[in-house]
């Protein structure tokens, strides 16, 4: 070996906003050396197989559980009476807060199932094989009920209601919206009328969701370890579930492979294994299958709009009506992506006259779950259809259409009709971006030549508003967040964060953060998340909001430290802390001989706080809370409130070609502007973006959780479940631009979710441009190759 | 996890694997490469109480063999894997077809350092990418069992979807094909996208006489129903493949041999209607690709 080795690069890199620093554990991952659930191994664990309903609505008149009992390795098999010391599942945000119908929901099917999958015992035996093959032997007595799963279905006058005491099916809804659209419409030069109707997708994690409970009978204290996004949140809904006291419950979430939504609490198998665990005094593992991973549901929205516009391209209302299928009622927040989803109309167009209808409908579907860009994609595929028909109607160009209606760059701050405030951003910037970077002449003229011969070659907009940093009143859904960082006598930073990371690195971006304002390699610094006995109270992952609300926190942490280590430098080189740099690793003051090493400074506030530390509060530990600045729950004088803290947004252009022998839609282009205000590491964001961008293609041209007549899923695995692969996807071309938000600390607006809805909306209108010579629309996804085909060809359907 | 106990055995050769098969035929299941019927026993779709895991029973292997009058043929082991097939100088040259469609195969070395071909054709699926480039290659099925050894061609092993004609008891054990060395071959497919099952596949067969006439042409078509379906191709023999006849007369076989699908299959992937409507093109394609040198091994739809 060379002894001739050049030091570490990362040793002195640059640290701080914008520097493009490779995530720090990025080996760990791709190696497999990471912890992730899974691996955690607790000696004496029971497992447990869940016996799920076959049917999508019945009374339950009886369990037998003789034969299961009796089983090889069983310890015991439990429906919902034989639980003990659990209430009602609390729910992650109730829609009864907004006038919706509560639902009690318990860890076990209590009566009645609900839906295809619904549990209705847990078989608790020796080995995970020993759990499955009892769970067989379990013998159910169903009465099966009338169900629907289809929201014409549960809305029908003579539908059945699906949950007791329910007045009907609808779980929650209302109206959104600001100005006279009638007038508008009668005002028109053109009216025009379209639907979307988007599919059932999951929100698919590689890595499913897992629990592992261990219940500390001397000290009264339960451990979870699971997948959780939110764990201080799971803490409180957990001790109150199991009638505990937070202090008595104890939640890590290890290493994360993926969440996209699917880890949010609310889930019952949470709340069945803690309890398990209690019960049984034994600590208790189940790891979902793939299976029931796809029935955690989302996405499944469709709208019906009306819309007014002039001869010159503007359009001046705007009626939509948006229904969720949201499957059964359940304590997870997905509800909440149909109201999520409206707040967004009309996607950052200045449209004066609004008019929304909403309605979050249960069905026998299995319950959704929050799926990444939260609804927020149906405001996206409605408002770009919209403007590319208008487009079409007043024979302008798509792009030029939404630049006349876009909110204007000197406009903001901007208050939508549904009440969001947007604080800044500048979306004809984007299209100059897009404008300058691809040659919409000559794109246009090489699909015009294309047309010639037959071909189908379509280009698409979409344009995507994603408002973040929710914060719901009244909820545990919340906006600020808190970091801890300390500095030991060594120098060793450690950041504790309240928010979590999905697998997305906003460690690594924290880090750097923190790394910026002490002056300290990156290196002398770990990140601590995920765990509530050591992590400041915090949110989580929900809502592109680590680096603004957790990265802030942090930052404000720092500083604090930061000015404790220059008073005490100033002291050791008998300058002002004011003249002190800290940067490197060192403390430097203004003349060249004064320098020290902050690990020494750190040193001395422990050992030396009588002598040197008198002008501070002798402690390298500081804990800050940072509240984004956009969020509003007073009600303005219309009753709106904007519950939602940084606005980014995002320009795509998709360019594809339909084979008309077969309808496979190949995606030639796509190119993506976006503006996420200060981005603190462009490499993580990027990699966001290509993330978001494949889930927003990979869904609306192929993923589906689909459901047989008879209220069977279809999806089991990844061949009923088709995920694009990297050969259905295009290169991205990702162009940025900066347009900081003057309500955060640091300008950052989130990236976590950008892409999905761009893409989709971008997609539905290329297809539907590529098929505009043949005189035919399609308004639901996917567009898979069938579909496609079908409108080409009309009865070639199945 | 799968939900059924089972007993598991690695037989060391086919005589161990006919007479540990011979205790419960019924209620034993084959594993090949397990691609697909691991998945299914996860899922609980099939519940044998006994595996027999064939991979160590020497079946694997590609050998040629020349025959009294020059006549070669080769014999392929029924746990030949795809990567098996793709790495065979003798698979290159004589089954130029076969590396075809094994190099198309979806799934990158992971699913073809695992996945059998005698195991595609055991399992029966429509949705096979092995079947009809089996079946078009003139492939005979070498079965052993308790009652010795039989041969059949290998449609004639396939009854309906998922099952196949073997009595129990019986198991494949290769595959024996003619040489197609100089023969031009062509495989397309189409699918819903990259990590979807084939919805149709054509596989495609034609030798040249010095005229550019065409002496022999096999077309069959997968994805259809559980067997797959051989186009008759009487009316295009003799006719110059550079001709504008050429494809039309192909369009016109291939249209015929439709005609009598009555009821298409249909799965969760695509319906019946949309298989018949793209069949036809991909038959085409695999016949236009056969016939033009450019085309890289590799491509489909």
């Amino acid at each position: 070996m060379s002894t001739d080795i050049a030091p570490a690069p990362s040793a002195r890199q640059q640290t701080g906003i914008g520097a493009r620093i490779p995530r720090h554990d990025a080996a760990d991952y791709v190696t497999g050396r990471i912890e992730y659930f899974d691996d955690t191994v607790v000696p004496g664990t029971l497992h447990v197989a869940l016996v799920r309903s076959p049917h999508p609505r019945a009374s339950i008149r009886g369990i037998d559980t003789g034969r299961a009992a009796a089983a090889a390795g069983v310890v015991a098999v439990l429906g919902a009476g034989d639980l003990l010391g659990v209430g009602e599942i609390p729910h992650n945000v109730d829609p009864a807060g907004i006038g919706g119908q509560h639902t009690k929901v318990t860890a076990l099917a209590d009566g009645e199932v609900f839906h295809v999958g619904h549990a209705v015992a847990a078989v608790v035996a020796q080995t995970s094989g020993d759990a499955e093959a009892a769970a067989a032997l379990v013998d159910v007595d169903y009465e099966v009920l009338p169900y629907a799963l289809s929201v014409a279905d549960a809305v029908a006058p003579n539908a059945p209601v699906l949950v007791p005491g329910w007045r009907d099916n609808v779980i929650a809804g209302g109206t959104m919206g600001d100005g006279d659209v009638d007038a508008a419409l009668a005002a028109a030069d053109h009216v025009i009328t379209g639907s979307v109707s988007l599919h059932r997708a999951a929100p698919c994690p590689l890595e499913t969701r897992g629990y592992l409970a261990q219940w500390d009978r001397r000290a009264r204290r339960l451990t979870f370890r699971g997948t959780a996004q939110n764990p201080h949140q799971l803490r409180w809904h957990l001790a109150t579930a199991l009638g505990l006291g937070e202090q008595q419950v104890h939640v890590v979430a290890p290493r994360s492979g993926g969440s996209f939504g699917a880890k949010m609490h609310g889930q019952p198998e949470e709340v069945l294994f803690a309890a398990l665990a209690r019960q049984l005094e034994r600590p208790v593992k189940w790891v979902e299958h793939r299976r029931d991973a796809f029935a955690v549901g989302g996405r499944e929205l469709a709208a019906h709009y009306t819309a007014s516009c002039r001869s010159d391209g503007v359009v001046t209302g705007l009626r939509v009506a948006v229904d969720g299928n949201l499957g059964s009622p359940s304590a997870a927040p997905g509800w909440g992506m149909v109201m999520v989803g409206c707040l967004t109309i009309p996607n950052g167009y200045a449209i004066p006259a609004v008019d929304i209808t909403w309605r979050a409908v249960t069905t026998s579907k299995a319950p959704w779950n929050g799926v990444r860009s939260y609804g927020k994609e149906i405001a996206h595929t409605v408002l770009e259809r919209l403007m590319d028909q208008v487009a079409a109607r007043t024979e302008l160009a798509p792009e030029e259409v939404r630049r006349r209606n876009w909110v204007h760059p000197g406009a903001f701050p901007h208050r939508t009709p549904t009440g969001l405030d947007l604080d800044s951003g500048d979306y004809q910037g984007l299209l100059r971006l897009v404008a300058g970077h691809v040659d919409l002449d000559v794109l246009r003229a090489e699909q015009h030549a294309a047309r010639a011969q037959g071909r189908l070659v379509g280009l698409g907009w979409g344009f995507e508003l994603v408002p973040e940093s929710v914060d719901l009143p009244g909820s545990f859904v919340g906006g600020m967040d808190s970091s801890t960082v300390r500095m030991d006598a060594n120098g060793h930073v450690t950041v504790l964060t309240g928010v979590t990371s999905p697998g997305s690195g906003n460690d690594t971006g924290i880090a750097q953060l923190v790394a910026g304002e002490l002056g300290v390699p990156i290196t002398d610094l770990d990140v601590v998340q995920g765990d509530t006995d050591r992590c400041p109270y915090g949110f989580g992952n929900l809502s592109s909001r680590s680096i603004v609300a957790g990265g802030s926190a942090a930052v404000l942490a720092a500083r604090v430290l930061a000015e404790r280590l220059r008073i005490v430098a100033a002291a050791m080189l008998h300058t002002e802390p004011s003249d002190i740099r800290l940067v490197d690793g060192m403390a430097f003051g203004p003349a060249p001989e004064q320098a020290v090493p902050i690990a020494a400074v750190a040193h001395a506030v422990y050992t030396l706080a009588f002598i040197l530390a008198l002008g501070i509060e002798p402690s390298l530990e500081s804990t800050q809370t940072y509240r984004p600045g956009g969020i509003r729950h007073l009600p303005d004088d219309k009753g709106r409130i904007n519950p939602l803290g940084t606005y980014s947004n995002a320009l795509a252009l998709a360019v594809v070609e339909i084979d008309p022998e077969t309808g496979a839609v190949d995606v030639r282009r796509f190119v993506l502007a976006h503006d996420c205000g200060t981005q603190v590491n462009p490499t993580l964001v990027e990699a966001q973006l290509h993330g978001g961008v494949a889930m927003g293609l990979s869904t609306v041209l192929s993923e589906e959780a689909a459901y047989t007549m008879d209220g069977q899923p279809v999806a089991a695995g990844f061949k009923t479940y088709l995920l694009a692969r990297s050969p259905d996807l295009p290169r991205v071309e990702l162009l940025h631009q900066c347009t900081p938000s003057p309500v955060t600390l640091l300008g950052t607006k989130g990236a976590g979710e950008s892409g999905v809805g761009a893409a989709m909306a971008a997609t539905l209108n290329a297809v539907n441009d590529a098929l505009s010579p043949r005189g035919v629309e399609i308004d639901s996804t996917p567009l898979t190759p069938e579909r496609v085909f079908t409108a080409l060809v009309p009865g070639a359907g199945r | 996890m799968i939900p059924h106990p089972f007993t598991y055995a690695a037989p060391r050769s086919v005589a161990e694997a006919i007479v540990l098969l011979a205790r419960a035929p019924q209620h034993t299941q084959l594993l090949g490469g397990g691609t697909w019927v691991v998945p299914e026993l996860h899922l609980g779709l099939r519940a044998p109480r006994a595996v027999i895991d064939l991979r160590r029973a020497g079946l694997g292997g590609i050998s040629q063999e020349n025959g009294p009058d020059n006549d070669v043929s080769v014999t392929v082991g029924a746990t030949t894997t795809y990567a098996e097939l793709l790495a065979s100088p003798v698979v290159a040259a004589e089954l130029p077809l076969l590396a075809r469609m094994a190099a198309a195969v979806t799934g990158g070395a992971a699913l073809h350092n695992q996945a059998t071909i005698g195991g595609s054709l055991c399992a029966a699926r429509p949705s096979s990418d092995a079947l009809g480039a089996v079946v078009a290659s003139g492939g005979t099925a070498l079965v052993d069992g308790c009652d010795g050894r039989r041969e059949l061609p290998a449609a004639d092993m396939v009854r309906g979807v998922g099952e196949t004609t073997l009595e129990p008891g019986e198991l494949l054990v290769g595959l024996r094909f003619p040489s197609h060395a100089g023969a031009r071959s062509g495989y397309r497919k189409v699918k819903r996208g990259t990590s979807g099952w084939p919805l149709v596949t054509a596989s495609v067969l034609v030798r040249l006489d010095h005229d550019h006439a065409a002496r022999t042409v096999a077309v069959t078509i997968a994805g259809l129903g559980a067997v797959p379906l051989a186009v008759p191709t009487g009316a295009l023999l003799g006719l110059d493949v550079r001709g504008e006849e050429w494809v039309a007369a192909v369009d016109a076989a291939v249209a015929r041999a439709l005609d009598t699908v009555t009821e298409p299959y249909t799965d969760e992937q695509a319906g019946g209607a949309y298989r018949l409507a793209i069949a036809p093109v991909a038959a085409r394609r695999a016949v236009i690709d056969a016939l033009d040198p450019a085309r890289a091994w590799g491509d489909h739809l």
